[in-house]
C-alpha cells in the first residue's frame, strides 16, 4: 500500500537524529531572536512594565526612524517595480533560447547573486562614481552637463537592490514560464489567437503564480537587505536595517535597535506567511 | 500586421533583455577590469594597464590574515552546516511524526528572519554572556546557522531521489540500519552534499551581513575588512582583492556547474 | 525453506487499518500469493512479514519461531521490490553479493554463489555491468538472483511483474514458476492481477480493505469463490443479488428469484453458501459458460431451464470472441456474454444460462466503509 510505504518508519519522533538539530536552531536561532524580543520590549521608564511597546512604536515617532521606514518602502517599491520590468523580458528571452545559450544566460543570472555585497557595492561605486562610466555616458549623450550623485544616496541603493534582487524575479519567472505546455499556445493559434493577445491572454495569466512569488520575495528582500544599503547608501540615508546597525554600534543605543529588530522579524515572518498562503492558492488554482 | 507586431516584439524583448543582463555582469567586468589599471586612483576603463594592485594585495598584511579567518570560518561553519543538513534531511526524508512542520519551519527559519535580526541578535547573547571577544567563535555560529537551511535544502531534495525500498532491500539483505544508510544511502547523496557545501561555502565566505555584527576587533573576515577599505576608495588595492573573490566564487560556481547543475540554484 | 504463518496480525496507520486480523499460512515450499486492488493491505502485510513495518497487533512466525522483535536484517528473508531496488551505483555482481557480504561470507564463496545465482536467473553474461545498462526484464531477474543467492527461508515478491510490459510478463511468470519450483523456496507474492494469482499459486489469498476475503487453491477459488466479492476480482462478469425459494425441485436444482426483477434462476447446488443469511445470495455466472444464439420469437420454455431473450445492446470483438451486452428484461443489469457469432446491435438473442455454471454465492458483508476499519 503506497499510504504505508509514504509513512516511512512510523510515527515516532527520530530522537537521535533530531535533537542535535533542534539544540542548535534553539541555541542559536530561538533564543537569541527571544532576548531580542524581551529586550526592544523592556521598559524605558523605571517604573513601566514588560512588555512595554513603547519603544517600537517610538522607533517610528522619531523623524529619524519615520524618515527610514518611508525611505525603505519607498526604495523597496521603486526595486520591486524595475525588477518586474526587467525581469520580465529577460526571464521571456531565456525560455525562448536554445538550451545552449539558455545555460549561459541562467549562469549570468545567478552568477551574480552569489558574488559578495562588497565586490559587488565596489564595482557599482567605480561605475556610478563621479568619474564613473555612468555619468560619462549620461554627459556623452547630453542628458546632463556636469556629473551628477549616484552613489552615497537613494539612487545608490537603488541600482544595489535591483542588481542584487533581480535573479530572484528572474528566476521566479523562468520556473513558471518553462513549464507552460507549448501546445497550448498552439491551440490558442490555431484557436485564432494573433501572438499578441496568445501573449496577453496565455502567457500573462500562466505565469501570474511566477510573477506574484518573484514580486513577494523582491520585496520582502529589498525590505530587510542590509550590506548593499549600507554599503551604497552613505551615512545619510539611513534604511531600517541601517539604521539599526547605526543604533547599535554608533549610537550604542541597543534597546531601540531591538526594536527595530523586532520590526524587521515581523516583517520576515510576514512575508512568508503572505508567500505561502498566495503559493498554495497559486497551486490550487493552476494545479 | 500581426507579424511585424510579433517582430518588432520580440526585438523588444531580445533589446531589453541584453540591457539588464549586461547590467548584472557590469558591476563585476568593471571591478576585474579596474583591478588591472596602471593608475593610482580607480577609474573606468582604466588609462593602462599593470597587475601591480595585485601585488600590493599579496603584500598586504591586512588581506592574508582576514583571508585565513575568512577560510577558517567558511570550512568550519559549512562543515557543521553539512552534518545538521543531513540529519535534519534525513529527519524530513524519512519521518513523520507530531511536529514534524515545526521542525521544518525552524531549521528552515534562517531563510525567514532578515540577517541583521540573526546577526544582531546572536552578538546581544554573545554580549550577555561575555563572549564578544571570541570573534571567530561567533561567526562560526552564525555563518553555521544561516547556511543549514541550503545544505538541508540541497541534500534533502538529493534524499527524495533515493527509494526508500533501496534501504529496506539493503535491510532484508542483512545490512543493519546504520550499514544500509552508509553503504546505499550516501554515496547516493554526494552530489547534494557537495552541492550543498559548496553553496554554503560560498555563502559564508561571501557575507558581509551576518560578519558585520559579529567580527570582533581581532576576528574580521575579508569582506568585513574589505569594506572599511573601499568606502574611501584609497587605491585599488580592494580592486584587485575583489577581483580575487569574484575568481574564488567563480570556480565554486563552476564546480557547482559542473558537478549537479544550476538547477540546485534555481529551485529555492 | 519454512512455513510462515501470518495470525490476527494487524496494522494501522494514524487512524486507518491498514490490515485488521490477517490471518493465513503458507506452507513450507509453497508458492502464496496475496491477490487484491490496490489499498487493500496486500503490500502492508508483506512488509510485516518482511519487518519494514511494526505490527499493532497478532504474530508473524516463520519456521515456526515468532520474528516480530526481529529487525529486517535478522529475519533471512528475500525481497523482490516492485521497482527492483537495485542498487544504482553497484554492478549487477556487487548487487547480488550485497547479501552475502553482510553475512561475512567467504570471497571465493561469494563469488561462486553469485555466479550460480546469476546463471539460475539466466544473466550469465551481463554481471559486470549496472542496473541503468539492463532492461526492465533483466532488472527483475537481478533483483530475483540478490533474493535468492542469500539462500531466504522466504522470497517475499511485491507485484514484482507489474512494471513489465505484457509479452514479457508472461515470460517472467513462467521464469517465476521455475525458479521457485528449482529452488524450493516459501514464496509469498503480491499482485493485483488474478491471472498472475492463478498461474502461478498454490494457495491464493484474497483481500479486501484490509483483511482476508478468502483463502483457496486457485483451482477451489475459481470454481466456487467464498463470496461475491472474491468472485468479481477473479473476473466473474455477471453478478446479481438475488433470494433462494423454498425447497429443491426434482433435478436437483433450487430457484433463485433476481432481487429487483421478475426472472427466476435454477441453480444446481443442494443449499446456499455457509454463513449466509435469510436466503440471501448472489448470482454469478462468467460471460463464457452462457450460451448466445439467435432467438427465433418461439415461446423459451421449451429451451430448459434458464433460458432468457434479450436485445444486444452493444459488443466488443477482441479476437477470440465477440463479447455482447444484452438486455434482458428480468433481470437488473445487461448480462455480459461471450459468443463465437456475430450479432449486430439490436439483434434479438436468446441466452441460455446452465444450471451448473451458476455460482450461489455468500453476499459480503454489508460494505465496510472506511469508518468500519478506524
Amino acid at each position: 500500500m503506497t499510504a504505508g510505504r509514504a509513512r516511512g518508519s512510523g510515527g515516532r519522533f527520530p530522537a537521535s537524529l533530531a535533537t542535535p538539530v533542534l539544540l542548535a536552531f534553539a541555541v542559536f536561532i530561538v533564543a537569541p531572536c527571544i532576548m531580542l524580543l524581551v529586550k526592544g520590549l523592556e521598559p524605558t521608564a523605571e517604573t513601566g512594565e514588560w512588555p512595554d511597546f513603547t519603544n517600537v512604536l517610538g522607533v517610528f515617532d522619531s523623524k529619524v526612524g519615520q524618515q527610514a521606514l518611508n525611505r525603505t518602502i519607498r526604495i523597496s517599491l521603486i526595486v520591486t517595480v524595475i525588477c518586474l520590468l526587467a525581469g520580465y523580458p529577460v526571464a521571456l528571452f531565456i525560455a525562448r533560447c536554445g538550451p545552449r545559450w539558455r545555460g549561459l544566460l541562467l549562469a549570468v543570472v545567478i552568477f551574480p547573486f552569489l558574488i559578495s555585497a562588497v565586490v559587488r557595492a565596489f564595482g557599482w561605486t567605480v561605475l556610478l562614481g563621479d568619474s564613473g562610466l555612468a555619468n560619462k555616458g549620461l554627459i556623452a549623450l547630453g542628458l546632463i552637463d556636469r556629473p551628477i550623485t549616484l552613489v552615497q544616496n537613494e539612487i545608490g541603493i537603488i541600482v544595489g537592490e535591483t542588481h542584487l534582487l533581480m535573479p530572484y524575479m528572474i528566476l521566479s519567472l523562468l520556473a513558471v514560464l518553462q513549464r507552460i505546455d507549448p501546445n497550448l499556445k498552439h491551440a490558442a493559434e490555431s484557436l485564432g489567437a494573433s501572438p499578441v493577445s496568445v501573449f496577453w491572454r496565455i502567457v500573462i495569466p500562466l505565469t501570474l503564480p511566477g510573477l506574484l512569488t518573484g514580486t513577494l520575495l523582491v520585496f520582502s528582500l529589498a525590505m530587510t537587505a542590509f550590506a548593499t544599503p549600507f554599503l551604497l547608501g552613505g551615512g545619510r540615508t539611513p534604511i531600517l536595517t541601517t539604521l539599526l546597525y547605526d543604533y547599535a554600534f554608533t549610537l550604542f543605543d541597543w534597546r531601540l535597535a531591538a526594536s527595530i529588530g523586532i520590526v524587521l522579524l515581523i516583517l520576515g515572518i510576514l512575508f512568508v506567511t503572505v508567500h505561502r498562503f498566495v503559493s498554495s492558492r497559486g497551486m490550487r488554482s493552476y494545479g | 500586421m500581426a507579424d511585424f507586431f510579433l517582430r518588432s516584439g520580440r526585438g523588444l524583448v531580445t533589446v531589453m533583455a541584453l540591457f539588464w543582463l549586461v547590467f548584472l555582469v557590469a558591476p563585476i567586468v568593471v571591478t576585474l577590469a579596474s583591478s588591472f589599471t596602471s593608475s593610482t586612483y580607480l577609474t573606468f576603463p582604466p588609462p593602462g594597464w599593470s597587475v601591480r594592485w595585485y601585488l600590493s594585495a599579496f603584500e598586504s598584511e591586512w588581506v592574508w590574515s582576514t583571508f585565513w579567518n575568512s577560510v577558517v570560518i567558511a570550512v568550519v561553519s559549512t562543515t557543521i552546516a553539512v552534518a545538521l543538513g543531513i540529519a535534519a534531511a534525513r529527519v524530513l526524508a524519512r519521518h513523520r511524526f507530531y511536529g514534524r512542520g515545526a521542525f521544518e519551519y525552524a531549521v528552515l527559519s534562517p531563510l525567514i528572519i532578515p540577517g541583521v535580526v540573526v546577526g544582531f541578535a546572536l552578538l546581544n547573547v554573545s554580549v550577555l554572556i561575555e563572549t564578544q571577544d571570541a570573534g571567530l567563535l561567533n561567526l562560526i555560529i552564525g555563518h553555521t546557522m544561516v547556511t543549514t537551511p541550503f545544505t538541508l535544502r540541497s541534500v534533502w531534495s538529493s534524499m527524495a531521489g533515493s527509494d526508500i525500498s533501496l534501504e529496506e532491500a539493503a535491510q532484508s539483505l542483512g545490512a543493519t540500519r546504520w550499514s544500509a544508510f552508509w553503504l546505499i544511502v550516501f554515496p547516493l547523496i554526494v552530489p547534494g552534499i557537495v552541492a550543498g557545501a559548496i553553496i554554503a561555502f560560498t555563502f559564508s565566505f561571501n557575507d558581509v551581513t551576518i560578519s558585520a555584527f559579529l567580527s570582533a576587533r581581532e576576528a574580521r573576515t575579508l569582506p568585513v575588512e574589505l569594506m572599511s577599505h573601499i568606502e574611501y576608495l584609497p587605491d585599488p588595492t580592494p580592486a584587485a582583492v575583489s577581483s580575487l573573490m569574484i575568481v574564488i566564487t567563480l570556480a565554486f560556481f563552476l564546480l557547482v556547474e559542473r558537478t549537479v547543475g544550476l538547477g540546485v540554484f534555481a529551485d529555492r | 525453506m519454512s512455513d510462515v504463518e501470518v495470525s490476527g496480525v494487524s496494522k494501522r496507520y494514524d487512524d486507518l487499518w491498514a490490515v485488521k486480523r490477517v490471518s493465513f499460512t503458507a506452507p513450507a515450499g509453497s508458492f502464496t500469493s496475496l491477490l487484491g486492488p490496490s489499498g487493500c493491505g496486500k503490500t502492508t502485510t508483506l512488509r510485516l512479514i518482511a519487518g519494514f513495518a511494526a505490527l499493532d497487533e497478532g504474530e508473524v512466525r516463520i519456521g515456526g519461531k515468532p520474528v516480530d522483535d526481529l529487525p529486517p536484517w535478522r529475519r533471512n528473508l528475500g525481497v523482490v521490490f516492485q521497482n527492483y531496488a537495485l542498487f544504482p551505483f553497484m554492478t549487477v555482481f556487487d548487487n547480488v553479493a550485497f547479501g552475502l557480504r553482510r553475512r561475512k561470507v567467504s570471497r571465493s564463496e561469494t563469488a561462486s554463489r553469485v555466479a550460480e545465482a546469476i546463471d539460475l536467473v539466466g544473466l550469465p553474461d551481463l554481471a559486470q555491468r549496472y542496473p541503468r545498462q539492463l532492461s526492465g526484464g533483466q532488472q527483475q531477474r537481478v533483483a530475483l538472483a540478490r533474493a535468492l543467492v542469500v539462500r531466504p527461508d522466504v522470497l517475499l515478491l511485491d507485484e514484482p511483474l507489474s512494471n513489465l510490459d505484457a509479452k514479457l510478463r508472461a515470460e517472467m511468470r513462467f521464469e517465476l514458476k521455475r525458479i521457485q519450483r528449482e529452488t524450493g523456496v516459501t514464496s509469498i507474492f503480491v499482485t493485483h492481477d488474478q491471472e498472475e494469482a492463478l498461474t502461478l499459486s498454490d494457495q491464493i489469498v484474497v483481500m479486501n480493505l484490509g483483511t482476508v476475503a478468502g483463502a483457496a487453491p486457485p483451482k477451489a477459488i475459481w470454481e466456487q469463490p467464498e463470496s461475491a466479492y472474491v468472485a468479481d476480482f477473479l473476473g466473474v462478469e455477471n453478478l446479481f443479488p438475488g433470494t433462494v425459494g423454498d425447497g429443491a425441485a426434482d433435478d436437483g436444482t433450487v430457484a433463485v428469484s433476481v432481487d429487483d426483477g421478475a426472472a427466476v434462476l435454477h441453480v444446481a447446488a443442494d443449499r446456499p453458501p455457509d454463513g449466509t443469511p435469510d436466503r440471501a445470495v448472489v448470482l454469478g455466472i462468467r460471460s463464457e459458460e452462457i450460451a448466445v444464439r439467435r432467438s427465433d420469437g418461439a415461446d423459451n420454455a421449451s429451451d430448459g431451464p434458464n433460458a432468457l431473450d434479450g436485445t444486444v445492446r452493444e459488443f466488443t470483438y477482441i479476437g477470440s470472441a465477440v463479447v455482447y451486452q444484452v438486455d434482458c428484461p428480468g433481470l437488473p443489469a445487461p448480462l455480459i456474454a461471450t459468443a463465437q457469432e456475430e450479432f449486430p446491435v439490436g439483434a434479438r438473442v436468446r441466452l441460455h444460462l446452465p444450471p451448473g455454471a451458476i455460482k450461489l454465492l455468500r453476499p459480503d458483508a454489508p460494505a465496510e466503509g472506511p469508518e468500519d476499519r478506524q
